[in-house]
């Protein structure tokens, strides 16, 4: 079994022109969490990630403290609001390095790589760079298990 | 002649590399130390033995001692209770939270180190601005500044402290006695003065944030209560030690590596956790510093300052007092105060060699060094950890600012330390 045999085809995505007001309706729009940056022929570029767009909106001490156990309402920190520049920045300012596979990958590597980067999306590639699909932690778990001899 | 010219050109281009922020302090230091011992070995002004003795050992057990406390207390969130408390307490009133965590942070770094104080209330000081709608600066600004002046206050609040107690032979007492009735004078003149700095940012907050932080649970920021009530019952009994070192006879260096060995021995934690948090770097800098000025003071240079200061005339001790504090201020806004500190305690005691009389000279020095730390950004070390920590936040604390806010509170401060030292010393 290869990683093309258990991915989706049908993808959105974003194209690398797109600011990252952009991508914030994108999200909106499609309900996902991954976002794939194309160029205009198609190949994949860059990442955006849904944990980077909250962190716009997100109040500055949660990446500061190491824990607010002893917080139990954000306050004013409820109503964060992401700074106006930050939505006009270009997306290609603000994305991801891609970590992504070869449509011929197996499941089993699939799965370690996103073990090993702690992601839960994988973009798909052909053998040009052009992004084909898109493999979910659920679509490429249950490929690996479906090859477990359970007896 | 050589000596003098060659040892002071290394300990100059060592304080020139270290304003220039390019390498690390600590080992801009050991390179120095390395070099001024190599040439007083060529030129034969210092040997290896004199420069293993320059070293204070006294001050660098004191300073680990503390350290190894710190550590220990650090991953209790000890300090997060105290400024979740404190939030909770000022009901997010602007002015009485900034009162409030100021003190805190203020008589925290008298007693332990300023850096590990400011790192960890500050990180809690933008979560409770943040709930309140406030902007942090202010609160930022004025607990860098708050704890740089209450630290002047004892003899463990600053390193510079720690240099001039050991060197001129003052006890934990004598800086309660000489030098917190000033500081605490200067402390409140300087909340004042931030108080109005800040008149047009502290506003109050809206209902629903006041009621969020007065729903801030303090007990849970707390993570092990029984290590805490250890820790502070050995801090507890470093402070009795150090008020009575003169009836026990011994250094406070003694006083903290016993409190140490004693929080180490019952709370028994992974000992190297507790050692990758001692700051190492630190102490190596003070060790290399040690022997860096040792090869200027073999070399003749600090003699002939002191020889030079002498022969100004007949100074009065005050204005010479004046003009020490002024000058040590001027030069640690920009530099780091502890080089200035080792390199002018020989001057003094230089000074104190040919009769003049120098106890006040050792308090302007203490005085000047910490409150000019107020000056710049890179003053001390708390100024640089609230700026860099306010630089991940979306209120960046800039040099600008600073110079328009910390400077008139540097300038202020120094103006009252040096109406009160002449009152208080002549």
């Amino acid at each position: 079994m290869k990683i093309r045999d258990c991915m989706k085809r049908q993808v959105y995505t974003l194209p690398d022109t797109a600011c990252v007001r952009d991508a914030v309706d994108f999200v909106l729009r499609y309900h996902v969490g991954m976002l794939p940056v194309v160029d205009a022929e198609g190949k994949l570029v860059g990442v955006v990630k849904l944990r980077d767009l909250l962190e716009l909106g997100m109040p500055d001490f949660v990446s500061l403290v190491e824990d607010f156990a002893f917080v139990s309402h954000f306050g004013a920190g409820e109503l964060q609001q992401p700074d106006p520049a930050d939505l006009a920045r270009p997306v290609r300012e603000v994305m991801h390095e891609p970590i992504f596979v070869e449509e011929n990958s197996s499941p089993m590597y699939a799965a370690a790589l996103l073990h090993h980067h702690a992601i839960r999306d994988l973009p798909v590639v052909n053998e040009h760079g052009v992004l084909i699909g898109l493999a979910s932690h659920v679509d490429i778990g249950c490929a690996v298990m479906r090859a477990w001899k359970l007896g | 002649m050589t000596a003098v010219w060659i040892s002071s050109l290394i300990f100059v281009v060592c304080l020139g590399v270290i304003f220039s922020e390019k390498v690390h302090r600590t080992i801009i230091a050991l390179v120095g130390a390395v070099v001024m011992v190599a040439a007083g070995m060529i030129f034969g002004f210092y040997t290896e033995e004199q420069a293993v003795a320059t070293i204070d050992f006294n001050t660098l057990g004191l300073l680990l001692g503390m350290m190894m406390l710190v550590a220990l207390l650090e991953p209790t969130g000890f300090f997060q209770f105290l400024a979740v408390w404190v939030g909770r307490v000022s009901g997010g009133r602007p002015v009485r939270l900034l009162v409030l965590l100021g003190a805190v942070t203020t008589l925290v770094s008298m007693f332990l180190d300023n850096v590990t104080t400011v790192v960890l209330i500050a990180p809690v000081t933008i979560l409770i601005c943040e709930i309140l709608g406030y902007n942090p600066q202010p609160f930022l600004l004025s607990e860098a500044l708050l704890s740089n002046t209450g630290g002047v206050a004892t003899l463990v609040g600053d390193p510079p402290n720690i240099l001039i107690a050991s060197a001129a032979g003052f006890t934990f007492t004598d800086f309660l006695v000489y030098s917190l009735p000033i500081v605490l004078v200067t402390w409140v003149v300087t909340l004042g003065f931030l108080r109005w700095l800040f008149r047009r940012e502290l506003h109050a907050p809206g209902p629903e944030a006041a009621a969020a932080v007065l729903e801030l649970d303090p007990q849970e920021a707390i993570k092990d209560r029984k290590m805490v009530r250890r820790i502070l019952i050995a801090l507890g009994l470093a402070l009795i030690g150090f008020m009575l070192e003169e009836q026990l006879h011994v250094r406070p260096s003694f006083v903290a590596l016993a409190a140490a060995a004693l929080a180490l021995v019952w709370t028994r934690p992974d000992v190297r956790a507790v050692l990758n948090r001692v700051e190492w770097d630190i102490l190596l800098f003070f060790a290399s510093l040690f022997i860096l000025v040792g090869g200027m003071e073999a070399a003749g240079v600090l003699a002939m300052l002191s020889q030079a200061i002498l022969s100004w005339g007949h100074l009065s001790p005050a204005v010479l007092g004046l003009v020490l504090l002024w000058v040590v201020a001027g030069l640690s806004a920009v530099v780091d105060n502890v080089p200035i500190t080792i390199a002018l305690i020989p001057v003094i005691q230089g000074l104190g060699q040919s009769g003049l009389d120098v106890g006040p000279l050792w308090w302007a020095l203490a005085f000047g060094a910490g409150f000019g730390g107020n000056g710049t950004i890179i003053g001390s070390t708390a100024n640089v950890i609230v700026a860099s920590l306010s630089e991940r936040t979306r209120h960046p604390i800039t040099p600008v600012l600073w110079s328009k806010r910390g400077l008139p509170v540097m300038l202020v401060a120094c103006a009252v330390s040096s109406l009160l030292y002449v009152l208080f010393f002549f």
